[in-house]
């Protein structure tokens, strides 16, 4: 057992942090539109110049061909350096060129992957529907065959920052009788065409981080297929794996530092014995989802797709979070009523920790994942 | 970084195995409860031995995961302390004197203080019907130790959290056994979400305790400044999760759960002797506390500030 403590991983660390305290990007835009998108691409631009893109993606795809560690080192670093990636860059990134890297024939890899590391292209995903939610595979919205494209009618929801993306994963019913899990396409579908139409939604912190979309004849090229047409719940499969498994590296970090912030309020309105015992159990969860963090990484190293232990992690991030959010606004007292719209404030950490047992599959969904496919109860 | 146990990291639980499958385990203890036959000495005296033979702090922790999951008898931790025969453990009473578990004449004891670990030579102690029946308990009236040391009490630390999560996992096994072949209503228990969801959340809390427990041991042996957080660290996730999934594995027992015919509740009180050895969850609070970075530090970021 080690803890990325051999030399190189040092150097890796200590270049990566003497380089963003040098490049850290302009601060996040409020409003999801055009100059967040362009602050998230040049930053990535920027990381990928610096040879900081894609650490542990395949070198022939501009990544760095480097371990899962190396890339968790990254997520560190950022997150130390105060740097979110929680933004527009997410999915391309975390889950969807991950998914083509597993999946895609050659020429999708060359066509999409580039793009995303270089900072050209913003992705975004297209998997829930108003009634498809945890029950993903009862999804409707319909692909018909026509020539060489399928054509698109439907609609997603909460689709994050489909307002700014250029493509979007997409999944797609193209065999209406067909069992639920079969008829079903995983696609790539540009945003920018005729027939989309974009509606943002307000959320807890207010600004409008996800939208719901609407298709009306919508045409997809078939090339635009990852997978097989009608096998698109296989390659779903394996962007839910990531999207559980490795898309939250990073978060624990910033949870850590939101602690040792409540740790400064706590001390400076000189609070109780209580606050303080919370506080050390906040800490003390916290540590443990950096372990669990390490030891999930060291399984996906012997092995190809994050396997269903990513839920545990998941899982116990929800609640971690919240837990830690719920104890800094109860720190901060009638101070923690006014709502900044400023995400490094506790109070918007604490509406937006709200989100952590909902998105990318309900913590009751994960729990079920864990207790079917881990402990291995009856379905 | 790589937090999976390698065969070296295994060493003692390699010499271990054959003692554990054949004398523990949850369903050896079922056994064991139903006839009312103890553990035999040469057994503990073998299981002992191969404890031992843990020099890294990665492979102390490593076996005292596996001792609590096969809820081996708490004295053999003591083996990772200090290496000499037959070691009692002690934990100081609020009235004076200790609690001391294990043989009636240990060769050597270790006294778990708040300020770390002493070694006291064995005194005669008077038999204490104990929260676990099945860990013989004595009543000692000195607290007298010699300190070992910060580095031996941040070991003996890392090793009780690795046995309290260690525990956590057996708790949970035997639970997970019991809802897949319990059939009430048609049908196994473990296929209703209430108890589905229970246990992965107790499987959540075992991975937790697993992981804080890897983790500091190799931050142990790495020699990590913050070797001493992670330790605190390691013993409150530990300590949480063992007492909440002893609970839980007697919750699915039903009734079965309620009697000291069921092995459940071997983990409940096993747990909270160990616990208790780490001076308590208000103890281990307040090491997390000490070992925490100055909240005026503009780095701080508990467990890697440092690096
Ligand atoms: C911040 C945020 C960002 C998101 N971004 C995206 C995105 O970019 N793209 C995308 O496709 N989706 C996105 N989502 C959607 C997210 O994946 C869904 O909200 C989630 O899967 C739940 O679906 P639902 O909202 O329809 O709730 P429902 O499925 O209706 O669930 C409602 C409640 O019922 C519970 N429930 C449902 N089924 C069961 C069951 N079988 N057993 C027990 N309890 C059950 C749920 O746990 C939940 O508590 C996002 C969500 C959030 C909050």
């Amino acid at each position: 057992m080690d803890l990325a403590q051999s030399p190189a991983d040092r150097a890796f660390r200590a270049d990566l942090r003497a380089w963003l305290t040098e490049h850290a990007p302009p601060p996040m835009p409020r409003a999801v539109g055009p100059d967040l998108r362009a602050r998230d691409l040049a930053w990535q631009r920027s990381l990928h110049e610096a040879g900081y893109a894609g650490i542990n993606w395949p070198v022939e795809f501009g990544g760095r061909g480097l371990s899962l560690a190396r890339q968790m080192i990254w997520f560190e670093e950022t997150a130390r350096a105060g740097i979110s990636h929680v933004n527009s860059l997410f999915v391309g990134v975390s889950h969807a060129g991950p998914t083509i890297i597993t999946c895609g024939t050659e020429a999708q890899k060359a066509r999409w992957l580039p793009p995303i590391l270089r900072g050209e292209a913003i992705w975004c995903q297209g998997f829930s529907e108003p009634e498809a939610g945890s029950d993903l595979a009862s999804l409707q919205t319909r692909a018909v065959r026509d020539g060489d494209d399928l054509v698109v009618n439907g609609v997603k929801i909460w689709t994050s920052f489909a307002q700014v993306a250029d493509h979007q994963e997409m999944l797609v019913r193209t065999d209406p009788d067909a069992p639920k899990h079969r008829g079903i396409t995983w696609l790539v579908c540009d945003m920018d065409q005729p027939g989309i139409e974009i509606r943002p939604i307000r959320t807890l912190v207010r600004e409008s981080h996800f939208c719901e979309v609407h298709y009306h004849d919508v045409r997809v090229p078939i090339e635009n297929v990852v997978g097989e047409i009608d096998d698109g719940w296989r390659v779903a499969r394996a962007t839910l794996a990531y999207e559980h498994g490795v898309a939250n590296l990073g978060q624990q970090i910033r949870l850590a530092r939101t602690v040792e912030r409540v740790a400064e309020a706590a001390e400076a309105r000189d609070c109780d014995a209580a606050t303080w015992a919370r506080i050390a159990d906040a800490r003390a969860d916290v540590a443990s989802l950096r372990a669990m963090t390490a030891l999930m990484i060291s399984r996906i190293a012997r092995q190809d797709l994050p396997g269903p232990e990513g839920s545990l992690v998941k899982l116990r991030y929800g609640e971690v979070s919240q837990l830690v959010h719920t104890l800094g606004v109860d720190v901060l007292g009638s101070d923690g009523l006014e709502f900044v719209p400023d995400d490094d404030t506790l109070v918007h950490g604490y509406l937006a920790s709200l989100a952590a047992t909902i998105g990318g599959g309900t913590s009751e969904i994960q729990r079920d994942i864990v207790a079917e496919r881990l402990l291995g109860l009856p379905r | 970084m790589n937090l999976l146990p390698g065969p070296d990291d295994e060493l003692a639980v390699t010499h271990a195995r054959p003692v554990l499958d054949a004398h523990f385990g949850a369903d050896a203890w079922a056994e064991r409860l139903r006839t009312g036959i103890a553990v035999p000495d040469p057994v503990v005296a073998d299981l002992t031995a191969a404890v031992r033979t843990a020099r890294s702090a990665p492979q102390a922790v490593v076996v005292a995961l596996e001792l609590g999951r096969t809820l081996a008898p708490v004295e053999t931790l003591g083996a990772l302390i200090v290496p000499e025969g037959r070691v009692a453990l002690a934990v100081p009473r609020a009235g004076g004197g200790t609690f001391r578990f294990g043989a009636e004449v240990p060769d050597a004891v270790v006294v778990w203080r708040s300020d770390g670990v002493g070694r006291a030579a064995p005194e005669p102690g008077d038999p204490v019907d104990g929260v676990d029946p099945t860990t013989p308990m004595w009543r000692c009236p000195s607290d007298d130790a010699v300190p070992l040391g910060p580095e031996i009490a941040l070991r003996a630390r890392a090793v009780g959290a690795g046995y309290l999560a260690g525990l956590a996992h057996g708790a949970l096994d035997l639970a997970v056994g019991h809802a897949r072949t319990r059939i009430q209503f048609d049908r196994p228990i473990g296929a209703n979400q209430a108890i589905k969801h229970r246990l992965a959340d107790a499987a959540t809390r075992a991975e937790a305790a697993r992981a804080t427990a890897l983790y500091a041991a190799t931050a142990l042996a790495e020699g990590d400044a913050d070797d001493g957080f992670w330790v605190a660290a390691a013993a409150r996730v530990a300590a949480d999760a063992a007492d909440a999934n002893a609970r839980a594995a007697i919750q699915v027992h039903g009734g079965r759960g309620y009697t000291l015919d069921c092995p459940a509740h071997l983990f409940l009180g096993r747990a909270r002797i160990v616990c208790a050895l780490l001076g308590g969850v208000p103890g281990i609070r307040a090491g997390l506390t000490e070992a925490a970075p100055s909240p005026s530090d503009p780095d701080a970021i508990s467990g890697c500030a440092r690096r």
